[in-house]
């Protein structure tokens, strides 16, 4: 289990791409590019300024595996993965967190 | 609870009267907007003093916290909204706050942001710009701010939004004067601003040919502000659409041609309109406060920086501390409120007692064995009120632990924490609070746990919780629950306890998901999506001040349903009541008694003058009070005072129910507490047989048949009943009814326990006691804010119904299966326990077809 939480970790790391928010691991960062939502969630998430082209970084996962804490700029929200699988963001590179 | 009470529908022509009432307005209004814990509440404080007031907005139960202050000799009036990100809706608290604002044309509006995160704070300035209201600035919380660094131009942050820029600290009162002055201005009419207008460069067009189109139709312009009209309609926003589509007259084909001119934008640029409108309002946050703010770090990298707060989530989130960390927090609510505010209320309760006992002193005095109307009748309520009161100092703590987990920011993250485990049973994270209210383990209170339930945004959760909070363990079950295991299960004392705190939630929590996948399933639901607030360090006054209010609140709607539901229940215990033959019968054996205490003491006996005739009533009510005084006094040195007050009011009377060697004095002093043991006996005999012949327990005994399943008597089937008016009063009704003994100076338990045995009252049966106990319905209290909160008759009747029926069942099913199994009340308890855990467990893993 942990070998290959690893391995998939290093492979994230490589490989820059684009994926679903509820995949960034604790302590990486992202770029969110679109929302898939819509409705009222849609909008939640602007609000709480998830707008395309901001950074978003994952601070760590609660202790039953769901929901997510994200750092956006100087904000904490809370999310589900459910809500986090809506959005695709583009990974950067990890910096020192 | 219904989605239409949505602020176009509060626009002319179809304004909502209770709005329209509310806000015909005599003073200027100024309205506190802001996002949450921007310090809206606090600045509210800081402008009224004391001078406020809370009420709820017209057909929703937010409250609505209202205040006035003087400036310059004109009143004012301030309204602290609900928290909002926007002026879209998403939680009921928010579509009220922007109902709200539309519908009351406030004067004044105070936008209060947080200066330590002021970009996310420009979004609902932005949209506050947009839709025509021209606010205040008030830059709160400078001091977070200039302690992280940031340093804010406000003038320039003055130009580049054309509105007014007021730097406070809600907390050390300061910016108070500036605020007010910039406010009076307001109002006067002295102050114009030139607010900005954003551009949205490539859908101008758009919003242009929108507004031409409605400037038509809208009769009042000052309704709503066409550009920001047009702006919600290419948002997508339904309301807006819906009072369109009703301007229009229900012609469709202008709202489906912006749908194609919507489609053919995404086609060209690759992304959805109000996507763009999002981005370009965050380009224009982002662009003032480059100019306006200068932060030590580059603000792009905020991301990779670790502030305090995540310093301390580190900890207080890590996967294996964080649920010990939570565990011991409720376990210190738990100690601190109800263990020690429990110890509190023996210091409250002599002052209660004694309040009642001055009040029973000015009352027509008791009657020899039936009480004047007007005594039992004022007894009665007074006696329901004072074990309403005796709670106040555990809610009092209760409440002040709950306000410093909200101030210190901890309180979102329990929510955080504990979504994942609710979610699976059809609840949501900030339903922990509600559960914590109403007495997870033990002691707490349905109703402020169903009040709390507001604030889940969720409608599903919200029901669900409003459903399952009540079978809580209030503070009210605990005194069944401690008599029936000091009697039945008074070997295992403490597993019955755990047995009891935690079957509560885990049935709950089945229950939950049962309803959510089958009455409640159809509605909507809301995604988890929460600002967790930076820590801060609460305030005492903050703290105090919050407890206060709630624990006004919660005396203010629960003593008026107690007093109303303690009238009807008198009336139910006592008519028809008992008839003349069978009350004669009880005036003979009492005028028999009296003749045996005067051949007794003697006829010659020195003090016969002063107490034949009406004295001796008088002088059985003197001890009795004399009794009471001496109970209510707790004992130790305050007995003494007792003794002398009493023997200051009669001292004839103390030397005789305290003779000395005088032996005349002596002789009645002895035949004297037979005889007032006696009465005392009839008097409780007929009482039984007055409940007994009063319609709640021929109700009782009519439901014998029914409750047997369970293995319940018609005792307890009244004290059941009864109990539904005030759980409290089940250990009271059983206490009339279980008398037999009590002359003796048996207690409850003994008494319980002796009859018990005699009519085969079993572990078994206390242990189905106690199951349909926690399952039972709601009190009337909590049942009357179940219809407040749902505004619905119909929820309320099936959060009557349902667990009444699912109690019976359940207790039932354990009875027969204990009594089929021929196995004693702890070991079915096991049993129990561990069904329940399996099914619940089971349920949890039930995947809603939705
Ligand atoms: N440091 C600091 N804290 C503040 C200030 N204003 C309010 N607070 C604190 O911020 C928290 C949230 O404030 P509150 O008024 O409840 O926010 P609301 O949710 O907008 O009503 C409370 O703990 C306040 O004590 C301020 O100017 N400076
Ligand atoms: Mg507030």
């Amino acid at each position: 289990m942990k070998k290959k939480q690893r391995r998939s970790q290093r492979r994230s790391n490589d490989y820059q791409g684009i994926c679903r928010l509820d995949k960034l691991k604790p302590g990486c960062r992202g770029r969110i590019r679109r929302h898939r939502g819509k409705g009222a969630i849609r909008r939640r998430l602007l609000d709480l300024g998830l707008v395309p082209e901001t950074t978003v970084a994952v601070i760590c996962v609660a202790p039953l595996n769901d929901p997510i804490l994200l750092k956006l700029e100087t904000d904490q929200i809370a999310l589900r993965k459910q809500e986090a699988a809506l959005i695709e963001i583009e990974m950067l590179p990890k910096d020192s967190i | 609870m219904k989605a239409e009470n949505s602020y176009f529908d509060y626009a002319a022509p179809v304004f909502d009267k209770n709005m329209q009432k509310q806000i015909s307005k005599t003073r200027p209004l100024v309205v506190l907007a802001g996002q949450q814990n921007s310090g809206k509440s606090t600045l509210f404080n800081m402008l009224t003093g004391a001078n406020q007031h809370i009420a709820n907005y017209p057909g929703v139960t937010v409250d609505k916290k209202s205040g006035i202050y003087r400036h310059n000799k004109i009143r004012i009036d301030v309204v602290d909204l609900p928290g909002t990100y926007s002026l879209t809706s998403f939680s009921l608290e928010e579509r009220v706050a922007r109902d709200f604002l539309f519908s009351s044309h406030p004067d004044v509006v105070v936008n209060v942001v947080d200066a330590a995160n002021l970009k996310r704070s420009m979004f609902l300035t932005l949209q506050l710009l947009e839709a025509g209201f021209l606010p205040v600035l008030a830059l709160n919380m400078i001091d977070v701010a200039s302690r992280r660094g940031l340093i804010i131009d406000k003038n320039r942050l003055e130009d580049c939004l054309g509105i007014r820029v007021i730097p406070t600290i809600g907390r050390k009162q300061q910016g108070k004067k500036a605020l007010k002055n910039i406010i009076g201005q307001m109002i006067t009419g002295e102050i114009k601003s030139k607010p900005l207008c954003m551009q949205y460069e490539n859908i101008e067009p758009l919003l242009d040919f929108i507004e031409k189109k409605l400037s038509g139709y809208q009769q009042n312009s000052a309704d709503y502000p066409l550009r920001w009209l047009a702006i919600q309609i290419l948002e997508g926003d339904e309301d807006a659409k819906k009072y369109v589509r009703n301007l229009l007259k229900d012609d469709d084909s202008f709202l489906s041609g912006i749908s194609s001119e919507k489609i053919a934008f995404e086609k060209k640029h690759g992304f959805d309109i109000s996507d763009y409108i999002a981005g370009c309002r965050e380009k224009t946050a982002a662009d003032i406060i480059k100019k306006c703010v200068s932060a030590p770090t580059n603000a792009n990298q905020l991301t990779s920086t670790v502030t305090f707060t995540e310093k301390i989530d580190k900890v207080l989130l890590n996967r294996v501390l964080a649920p010990l960390f939570l565990l011991a927090v409720v376990y210190i609510i738990y100690d601190l409120s109800i263990i020690r505010g429990y110890h509190l209320t023996q210091y409250t309760w002599p002052l209660l007692a004694s309040m009642r006992n001055m009040i029973a002193g000015l009352l027509p005095d008791a009657g020899l064995l039936t009480d004047p109307f007007l005594r039992s009748f004022a007894l009665w309520i007074i006696d329901s009120v004072i074990t309403l009161l005796n709670y106040v100092p555990i809610f009092f703590i209760l409440f002040g632990l709950i306000a410093i987990l909200e101030d210190t920011g901890y309180m979102a993250r329990i929510a955080f924490i504990m979504d994942k485990l609710f979610h699976r049973y059809g609840l949501h994270g900030q339903s922990t609070l509600p559960f914590i209210l109403a007495g997870v383990f033990a002691g707490g209170c349905a109703v402020p746990g169903v009040m709390a339930a507001k604030a889940i945004p969720d409608e599903q959760s919200r029901m669900a919780t409003i459903l399952t909070v009540p079978f809580m363990n209030c503070m009210a079950k605990i005194p069944l629950y401690t008599l029936i295991v000091n009697i039945y299960f008074a070997d295992h004392k403490s597993w019955a306890m755990l047995f009891i705190s935690t079957i509560t939630i885990i049935t709950a929590l089945g229950v939950a998901r049962l309803l959510t996948i089958t009455v409640i399933n159809k509605m909507p639901k809301a995604p988890f999506v929460m600002a967790l607030p930076a820590y801060h360090l609460p305030t005492i006054g903050s703290v105090l001040r919050r407890a206060l209010e709630r624990v006004w609140i919660y005396m203010k709607k629960v003593g008026t349903i107690v007093v109303v539901v303690a009238v009807v229940i008198f009336v139910l215990l006592r008519w028809p009541g008992i008839n003349k033959q069978q009350s004669l019968e009880y005036q003979n054996q009492m005028e028999q008694a009296e003749d045996v205490f005067y051949t007794k003491i003697g006829a010659n006996n020195i003090y016969m003058n002063q107490i034949s005739g009406d004295n001796l009533l008088i002088l059985l009510n003197y001890y009795n009070d004399y009794k009471r005084a001496l109970f209510a006094s707790g004992g130790g040195k305050r007995k003494l005072a007792v003794d002398r007050k009493f023997r200051l009011r009669n001292d004839l009377f103390y030397s005789l129910i305290k003779p000395g060697q005088d032996k005349d004095a002596k002789k009645i002093s002895r035949a004297f507490k037979k005889l007032y043991s006696k009465r005392k006996r009839f008097r409780r005999k007929m009482k039984e047989e007055r409940i007994l012949s009063s319609f709640l327990g021929m109700t009782g005994k009519t439901l014998e048949p029914v409750t047997r399943v369970a293995g319940f008597n018609w005792k307890i089937n009244v004290a059941l009943l009864s109990s539904f008016a005030a759980r409290e009063s089940s250990v009271a009704t059983l206490g009339v009814l279980f008398r037999k003994g009590a002359e003796d100076n048996l207690t409850l338990e003994q008494r319980m326990d002796n009859e018990g045995k005699a009519k085969g009252f079993t572990s078994l049966n206390a242990l189905a006691l106690m199951l349909f106990f926690a399952l039972y319905p709601p009190c009337l209290a909590t049942s009357i804010m179940i219809k407040v909160q749902t505004q619905s008759y119909k929820w309320m009747f099936f959060s009557i119904i349902f667990p009444t029926t699912l109690g019976l069942i359940v207790a039932g099913l354990a009875y027969s299966a204990g009594s089929f199994l021929n196995i004693t009340g702890i070991w079915m308890m096991c049993l129990f326990y561990g069904t329940a855990l399996a099914v619940t467990f089971a349920l949890g893993f039930l995947k809603n077809k939705n």
